[in-house]
């Protein structure tokens, strides 16, 4: 009994450190940006059209889908 | 819920279409009826920022300024389709080389995406698609050489894999290249994004 107490003991001790250990943790990167609203979608926007205006090339084929023939599923 | 799409019965029977799954494109159309805003291309090095659900293109499309390509602004996803170019079979060969490039950050997490459930680079790559996935711009200029072989059906991963190893930049930070594909990086380098 005693060993068992002693063993539970250490598992509680271990449980205790390791939630330490977790709230100790610097948080990880923060969470990536999301966009959730319409407004937010369109100020998003205006940012990636300014982005986009400082550029120049000419467009060239897609790295997205690129239809051939007919739209069929 | 994933949809489906009626197509002709394989059997010839008259039992009216058959339901096929219908696996969506993260960098499709933007003027297909089921068009969907994915994200846009407002963070940082022209990364995309997601959307937190689904917006109709056609509602946004307007607030893009004429001048401008829309596809170079924001992504969209639309219905697989067979007539696309990186169709082979029910796989995609374009995710087959967008993960041959590196991925910008060692992420061990994924961007939450509405999409995801439906999407065919996710049901075929799995995460290694979606650490790449924010690189992407759908319309990308010629300057930019790696993006123009990405794009070009008839590059296999193996071509690519040996343009980036031979790239004057080299590898990048990790084994398989660069850090993105399409960015204003990219275009200004000309040969790297």
């Amino acid at each position: 009994m005693k060993k068992n107490r002693l063993a539970a003991g250490g598992a509680a001790a271990a449980i205790a450190v390791g939630l330490a250990v977790g709230a100790a943790a610097p948080a990880s990167a923060a969470p990536a940006e999301r966009i959730g609203s319409m407004q937010e979608l369109h100020a998003h926007v205006a940012k990636a059209v300014a982005l986009e205006s400082t550029q120049a090339g000419t467009l060239g084929d897609p790295v997205g889908q690129k239809v051939t023939e007919s739209v069929e599923s | 819920m994933v949809g489906t799409v009626g197509v002709a019965r394989r059997d010839g029977s008259d039992k009216g279409p058959e339901q096929l799954p219908v696996t969506w494109c993260p960098s499709g159309a933007a003027d297909r009826p089921e068009s969907q805003v994915l994200g846009v291309r407002s963070g940082e090095d022209g990364h995309v920022v997601y959307l937190d659900g689904p917006v109709a293109a056609a509602e946004v499309l307007g607030v893009v300024p004429a001048g401008i390509e829309p596809t170079r602004v924001l992504r969209f996803a639309s219905h697989c389709v067979s007539a696309c170019a990186h169709r082979r079979g029910n796989d995609c060969t374009l995710v087959e080389r967008v993960r041959t490039l590196p991925s910008a950050r060692e992420e061990r997490s994924v961007p939450r995406c509405h999409l995801r459930g439906r999407c065919q680079w996710w049901q075929q790559a799995g995460v290694s698609a979606c650490h790449r996935c924010p690189a992407v711009t759908t319309a990308t200029f010629r300057e930019d050489t790696l993006a123009t072989l990405v794009a070009d059906p008839a590059t296999t991963p193996e071509q690519l894999t040996a343009w980036i190893a031979a790239s004057p930049d080299g590898p990048g930070p990790e084994p398989d290249g660069p850090e993105s594909l399409g960015t204003s990086d990219a275009a200004s380098a000309g040969t790297s994004p």
